[in-house]
């Protein structure tokens, strides 16, 4: 996991209501309302799409 | 389609603070953010401002965030988020869609863009590979959602930016493997670069990346030193294993909207490109249409904010809610702060490339006014 639960100014964060999402089929848990992108980071996915004409591996920028 | 007297773009500290004097002045104000959440960078800013203490220096940036949002629900006004600002058409109306699922129409009788900047890239061999992101982005990541989007970073730029987010990147918990800065001189306030290097972080001046290794994810650079014009020396590459590349290599105003609107621009390099030219009302040089923040020259919080008041008071004038001469009393007290906030070595610069700003802006208008007679 890549979440930081704790940060020396932000302070703690309070777990929000875990919901379970789909990435091509493969379940994840992910905190209800929170950006996809984020969710997908704190899963360890780092690629969004393959391009058209090379298949080469994109994520976010 | 919806009517309103003041519509403003973008609910960053330049719109916030636009809103907040254009409403406690009496004008109808709605403003939209493409954002679900209004404060523009501010909430991002988890650290203590730079500046002086008038300026709210000392206090961090999500903090002045939350005042504005403050006062800005205090004074109730109306706020869209989740509405994108797509067009300007002919009459004012701004075309926005809302919630990413329907078109809405706003007229309106003045406009401020407050768009702020997107961030520059830096294209090299493997660029696109994920891993390597803005600065920003990371921000956003590490601040906002509580996520670190990686272990062992690079970061490419050595100014406010760079240093700022690499220290933030610490704290949340990943390691700095370099600060790289393509001139020869560190581009931060000594503040933070201090920081950052007491915290054991190597900088490299005169240094860029070549290029960027992974398969599905960076797992490397090769970093290059550079000459004094900037060629890289040959000989001088050295590998360096990092899971993300950070890019601080400046911030473009986002200034879409003012070109459709038809708004004259000028090219300021200090400030960050090309710019809608404006005058020190923040009037841009189209009619009803105000700009206020980095669309009008990449700065700092601060001076959005003092921006953001000027074009709030100016169009709240233009509408008839403040006399012209009280509208040129405050005016002139805000342009004593903002130049109190342009000094200093930096600062300096970016008040010398304001007034030249100003200057096209009153030559257009005396060429406009010739023409016309
Ligand atoms: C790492 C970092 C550190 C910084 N540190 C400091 C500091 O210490 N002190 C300081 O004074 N400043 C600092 N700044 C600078 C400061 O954050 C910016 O100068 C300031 O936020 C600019 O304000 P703004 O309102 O012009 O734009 P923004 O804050 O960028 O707000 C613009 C808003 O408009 C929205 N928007 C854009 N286009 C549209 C559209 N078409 N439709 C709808 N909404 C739209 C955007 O999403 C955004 O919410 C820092 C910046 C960074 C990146």
């Amino acid at each position: 996991m890549n979440r930081i639960p704790n940060h020396p100014i932000l302070g703690e964060e309070k777990p929000g209501k875990e919901v379970q999402i789909f990435v091509d089929g493969r379940p994840i848990m992910a905190s209800e309302g929170e950006m996809i992108a984020a969710a997908l980071i704190a899963n360890g996915i780092w690629i969004n799409r393959y391009t058209a004409h090379k298949n080469k591996p994109r994520g976010i920028y | 389609m919806i009517e309103t007297e003041l519509a403003i773009v973008g609910a960053g500290p330049a719109g916030l603070s636009a809103a907040i004097e254009a409403r406690r002045a009496g004008a109808e104000v709605l403003l939209i953010d493409e954002n679900s959440r209004p404060g523009g960078q501010l909430f991002k800013q988890i650290h203590k401002f730079f500046g002086s203490r008038s300026h709210k220096a000392g206090t961090r940036g999500m903090n002045i965030g939350t005042e504005l949002l403050r006062e800005s629900k205090e004074l109730g006004i109306q706020t869209w988020l989740n509405g994108e600002v797509c067009g300007i058409e002919e009459g004012h109306k701004l075309w926005v869609v809302r919630d990413r699922s329907r078109s809405e129409i706003v007229k309106a009788k003045k406009i401020i863009l407050s768009t702020g900047a997107t961030e520059n890239a830096v294209p090299f061999p493997g660029w696109e590979l994920p891993g390597v992101m803005g600065a920003g982005a990371a921000q956003t990541m590490i601040n906002v959602n509580r996520v670190l989007p990686g272990k062992k970073v690079i970061m490419l730029g050595s100014g406010n930016v760079g240093v700022i987010v690499a220290y933030q990147l610490l704290q949340a918990g990943a390691e700095v493997v370099a600060i790289l800065e393509a001139a020869p001189k560190l581009g931060g306030y000594g503040v933070h670069t201090a920081k950052v290097s007491r915290a054991g972080v190597p900088f490299y001046v005169s240094h860029t990346i070549k290029q960027a290794f992974g398969t599905d994810h960076v797992e490397a650079v090769e970093i290059v030193k550079l000459d004094d014009s900037f060629k890289k020396v040959p000989g001088t590459e050295r590998t360096l294993e990092v899971d993300t590349v950070c890019l601080a290599t400046g911030l473009t105003p986002l200034t879409e909207l003012a070109w459709l609107a038809g708004c004259k621009f000028c090219y300021v390099p200090v400030l960050g490109g090309h710019l809608p030219i404006h005058d020190d009302k923040m009037h841009s040089t189209q009619p009803d249409i105000f700009i206020a923040g980095d669309i009008s020259g990449i700065e700092e919080a601060s001076t959005a904010m003092e921006e953001g008041k000027l074009a709030g008071i100016n169009a709240a004038c233009e509408l008839g809610y403040i006399a012209p001469e009280e509208a040129e009393v405050r005016s002139r007290e805000i342009w004593d702060s903002l130049n109190s906030l342009r000094s200093g070595y930096f600062g300096q610069k970016r008040r010398d490339s304001k007034v030249s700003i100003l200057q096209k802006s009153e030559e257009l208008i005396s060429y406009f006014k010739a023409m016309i007679i």
